[in-house]
């Protein structure tokens, strides 16, 4: 109740409680014990007076004097509480009786009278006295009494100790609330103080309240807590002072190592800039010279060799393509290391993006004569979205390992849908081949680069560790992940997940890109094609293959020999290298771009530089190119961007590929897919090399004949090497891996049995080619 | 009123003894009254120097002949006074020689000259005089019987009491109708 009040309103209640439960007590007790003395007392009065009228009745009584009788008992009148008095004698006869005046009289006979007594009824006071003289009873005095007026005396005194008790009450309630300061105030002051120390954080005050009671103890106590509290306080001040100053050191020491670190981040900006340089340059420098070796290469291949010429040749080209698919392997890594590898996200057809690698594949996987298969989920939808060149180049690294690891047997390439859901696809595809497989405890590093399963791989097969390394890091950048689940000597399973968007809009997919890539020369239009090349090597190898398509070319050495030629005559195309003195690609596409000759101002322009990257794309396209090719280029895919670009949309073109495919090769023992290929539309090249594979191979057929039968293993080797080639050129792939294994066998100084059987095969294909080879170099002949 | 007050003395009689019940009425109630009257005196009244020897009778002396004398006797054999047996004797109206009392009665027979006489002769103080005969009082009686209104009365004679050595309470005083000092 009193839980919340102040202590000094608690203090005055207390004392108040306390006072008036003394004083009422004490008054109850007073007046009660007064009550029974006051009517005691009143007894015992009146029982005197009862005594002395008795002792003066005596003689009364005795001489039976009513008169003397009346007498005395007329002094009650003093008496003015008695109201009715008589003097009975013995007989009970009133010899003298009193009235107050205004009362009646009374009758006391009803009472006994044998003995003193006293007796109080509600409002009067009865006193019977005898009288008695030498034991002798002569009477007896009754008295009545009035109490009302003893009983008002008693009640004006309650209300006397009612008054005293008030008025006690309003004193004790002035003193005590002077007295209760006297604790309370101290309290009420620490209190106040707390209270302004806790508001105003001020811990320089003091209670200056000090004696030796609870309360200065309490004072005391506060004091010493304020003063901890102040030194607290000033500890943390000073803490805070010098952790600030230590800060502001801190502050100004990473300021400086800030400063440190951006030099040395500018320095290590610079530095890998300089490394991309290097890439970049080094790719240029290595591309350029290994296109021209390529190109001429290609160039050579079809000038006439003899088998061991062209065996060399063979070499080289086998040399150099694996020597730039290094470049290419390392210069890709390097760049998805780098974090600049971006992913080019459009619509494409899984199915074709499938078949396209098989078709790439399928010339090596006849040479061995492995079997490619490919399983396609029908139920993954035609068109996703996803990087095209990318999924291509994980499953050409894939497929490709997997032939290249294959003796014998077969490599399936299987799709299969996971799930599907509103806008996205998981799909999973696997590349199985029955090839050499991977050492269990292997499989953990193969996804490593430069790292193959086994030393001896690099030795065999070549490579560089490389392609599955970026197949797994090219996967990482598409959310996708590969695992391998291999038997050692049984063969291998690369499984990768990835997931598409799905198109909804558009069910059928856009093969454009794909077919364009395939696309020939039947083009009617002779084209005039302007090549700036500083390089001598490019320049021949670029006038060679214009040559070869019948278009006309015109070679500028620099930029501005380009744009002195471009004002004076008309092209339809210009093929820019970037690298030039004097005047440098960007320059001169620049200046193009000025020409106030509107149509010669908006001649295509074709990009071809060493610089594989796709910021040197970007700025070639940003400059006002408007195409990219990247030294070494493929020659159709060249041809390709230039009839993109000068071409109309209706353009009819012929797919040789598609004429190739309707002739079934898998029904005859040669695939003449390669040569049509290379030859370009040139049937006169068709012809020259069927006939030269007609002429040559019986005299080396005889040559390798002669060798077995002299058992000289190196001329084996080196006869059946070289036949490889011819055999290879046309297609006769069974022929190409009987000779083959010739080839290892006379290395090992194998049996000459199996080397006699292979070459009885061999002989046996060639007859069966002969005559089909024939009629179809008669058709040829006659178109 | 006679009735009256012979019904008030019947019922004081029968009130001290009953031995007054047989008395014939009119002078009968006259002096068994005045009989109760004496008995009562002796109780306010001190003798100063009394005989305490218990043995000793109280005695009440009477000159002449009276009628009281019988009430006397009756009363002589029932009550005693202050533990002492009460003694009524005859004594001669001439000579008080031979009169040894504490209370002596003169009837209202005895003259004026007789009672002068006796007083002088009467040596011995501490004798209590009581009388019922007008103007006796002043003639050396303490204390006189008068008949006031048919009721039996009283007067006290201070003087005549302190002479006898006797002391009179103050209760008696206030009852007598007449005192003299």
């Amino acid at each position: 109740m009193l839980t919340n009040t102040s202590i000094n309103k608690k203090l005055i209640v207390m004392q108040m409680i306390t006072f008036t439960l003394v004083v009422n007590v004490c008054l109850g007790l007073y007046l009660y014990f007064d009550y029974n003395t006051l009517f005691e007392n009143k007894s015992k009065n009146l029982f005197v007076v009862a005594k002395v009228i008795g002792t003066n009745a005596e003689a009364p009584l005795l001489f039976n004097d009513s008169e003397a009788a009346n007498d005395i008992l007329n002094d009650l009148k003093v008496e003015t509480d008695v109201t009715n008095a008589c003097i009975l004698d013995t007989n009970l006869r009133a010899i003298g009786s009193y009235n107050k005046v205004g009362e009646t009289d009374f009758d006391f006979k009803r009472f006994s009278f044998k003995t003193n007594r006293v007796e109080r009824t509600k409002n009067d006071l009865f006193i019977y006295y005898k009288i008695r003289k030498d034991n002798e009873w002569l009477g007896t005095v009754c008295l009545k009494a009035d109490l009302s007026a003893t009983k008002e005396h008693f009640y004006y005194k309650v209300r006397i100790a009612a008054l005293t008790l008030f008025i006690g009450l309003l004193m004790a309630l002035l003193v005590s609330s002077i007295l209760q300061r006297y604790i309370s105030k101290p309290i009420v002051d620490l209190a106040e103080l707390m209270k302004s120390v806790v508001s105003s954080m001020n811990y320089k005050v003091r209670s200056i309240y000090r004696s030796k009671d609870e309360i200065g103890q309490l004072s005391i106590a506060f004091n010493n807590m304020l003063e901890k509290i102040e030194k607290h306080e000033q500890t943390l001040y000073e803490t805070n002072n010098q952790l600030e100053s230590r800060v502001q050191e801190r502050t100004n020491e990473l300021k400086l190592q800030n400063e440190k670190l951006l030099d040395a981040k500018a320095i290590a900006e610079q530095s890998k800039k300089v490394k991309e340089q290097f890439l970049a340059t080094m790719s240029h420098e290595i591309r350029t010279p290994l296109n021209a070796i390529l190109g001429f290469q290609e160039l050579l291949k079809e000038t006439k060799l003899d088998g061991e010429q062209m065996d060399y040749v063979e070499s080289i080209d086998f040399a150099g393509k694996n020597l730039l698919v290094i470049i290419n392997d390392i210069l890709d890594l390097s760049k998805i290391e780098a974090g600049k590898f971006d992913l080019n996200e459009s619509f494409f057809n899984v199915n074709q993006a499938l078949n396209s690698v098989k078709e790439l594949i399928e010339f090596n996987a006849k040479e061995k004569d492995i079997e490619l298969i490919l399983n396609h989920d029908p139920a993954i939808p035609a068109s996703v979205f996803g990087d095209n060149a990318r999924f291509n180049q994980i499953l050409l690294n894939l497929v490709g390992n997997a032939v290249k690891f294959t003796e014998h047997g077969f490599v399936t390439i299987s799709s299969k849908l996971i799930s599907a859901k509103a806008d996205m696809v998981l799909c999973e595809f696997s590349v199985q081949d029955t090839g050499i497989g991977i050492a269990k405890d292997k499989l953990g590093i193969i996804f490593e680069r430069f790292t193959q399963a086994t030393p001896d791989t690099t030795r065999k097969y070549g490579g560089t560790g490389l392609g599955l390394t970026i197949v797994d890091q090219l996967l990482k950048l598409m959310g996708g992940k590969i695992s391998v689940d291999s038997i050692e000597g049984e063969g291998s399973t690369f499984t990768f997940y990835l997931s598409f968007k799905q198109d909804n809009t558009s069910s059928t997919a856009i093969p454009k890109a794909d077919k364009s890539l395939l696309q020939k020369k039947e083009e009617s239009k002779k084209l005039n094609i302007l090549v700036a090349e500083d390089t001598f090597l490019n320049q021949k190898l670029i006038r060679k293959i214009a040559y070869k398509w019948g278009h006309d070319l015109e070679i500028a050495g620099n930029g501005k020999e380009a744009i002195l030629m471009l004002e004076k005559n008309n092209y339809d195309v210009i093929l820019m290298d970037i690298q030039m003195p004097e005047m440098d690609g960007y320059a001169a596409t620049k200046a193009i771009r000025k020409l106030e000759d509107k149509i010669k101002s908006r001649i295509p322009i074709i990009a071809l530089t060493a610089h594989a990257s796709q910021e040197e794309a970007q700025k070639c396209l940003d400059i006002g190119m408007n195409a990219y090719v990247s030294k070494p280029f493929d020659s159709r895919v060249l041809l390709d961007k230039i009839i993109q670009l000068t071409s109309n949309s209706s353009q009819i073109m012929q797919d040789t590929t598609h004429i190739n495919k309707d002739i079934e090769p898998s029904s005859l023992p040669y695939d003449l897919s390669y040569v049509i290929e290379h030859a370009d539309g040139d049937t006169g090249f068709i012809i020259e090399m069927i006939s030269i594979f007609l002429n040559d191979t019986p005299g080396a057929l005889e040559q390798l004949k002669a060798d077995i039968g002299e058992k000289d293993y190196e001329k084996i080797k080196i006869t059946s090497h070289s036949m490889k080639g011819l055999f290879l050129t046309l297609g006769v792939n069974e022929a190409a891996r009987l000779l083959k294994e010739i080839e290892t066998l006379a290395k090992s100084n194998g049996s000459l049995e199996n080397i006699n059987s292979n070459f009885k095969k061999i002989e046996d294909l060639f007859l069966q080619s002969k005559g089909l080879l024939e009629d179809e170099l008669g058709k040829l002949k006659n178109e | 009123m006679v009735k009256r007050v012979s019904q008030i003395m019947l019922l004081l009689v029968v009130a001290v003894t009953s031995s007054f019940f047989q008395q014939e009425k009119n002078e009968v109630d006259e002096y068994t009254a005045k009989t109760a009257f004496i008995y009562n005196f002796t109780k306010f009244v001190e003798w100063g120097n009394t005989d305490s020897n218990p043995k000793s009778s109280f005695v009440i002396g009477v000159i002449g002949d009276s009628p009281i004398q019988q009430h006397l006797l009756s009363l002589a054999s029932t009550k005693t006074i202050n533990g002492k047996k009460i003694e009524v004797v005859r004594c001669l109206a001439t000579s008080a020689e031979n009169c040894r009392c504490e209370i002596l009665f003169v009837p209202e027979n005895v003259s004026s000259e007789d009672f002068q006489e006796f007083i002088s002769s009467l040596s011995t103080s501490n004798v209590l005089i009581i009388s019922e005969k007008k103007g006796f009082l002043t003639q050396g009686s303490a204390i006189n019987f008068l008949i006031m209104e048919n009721k039996i009365k009283f007067e006290i004679n201070v003087r005549s009491l302190t002479k006898s050595n006797l002391k009179a309470s103050s209760q008696l005083l206030k009852l007598a109708t007449n005192i003299q000092y």
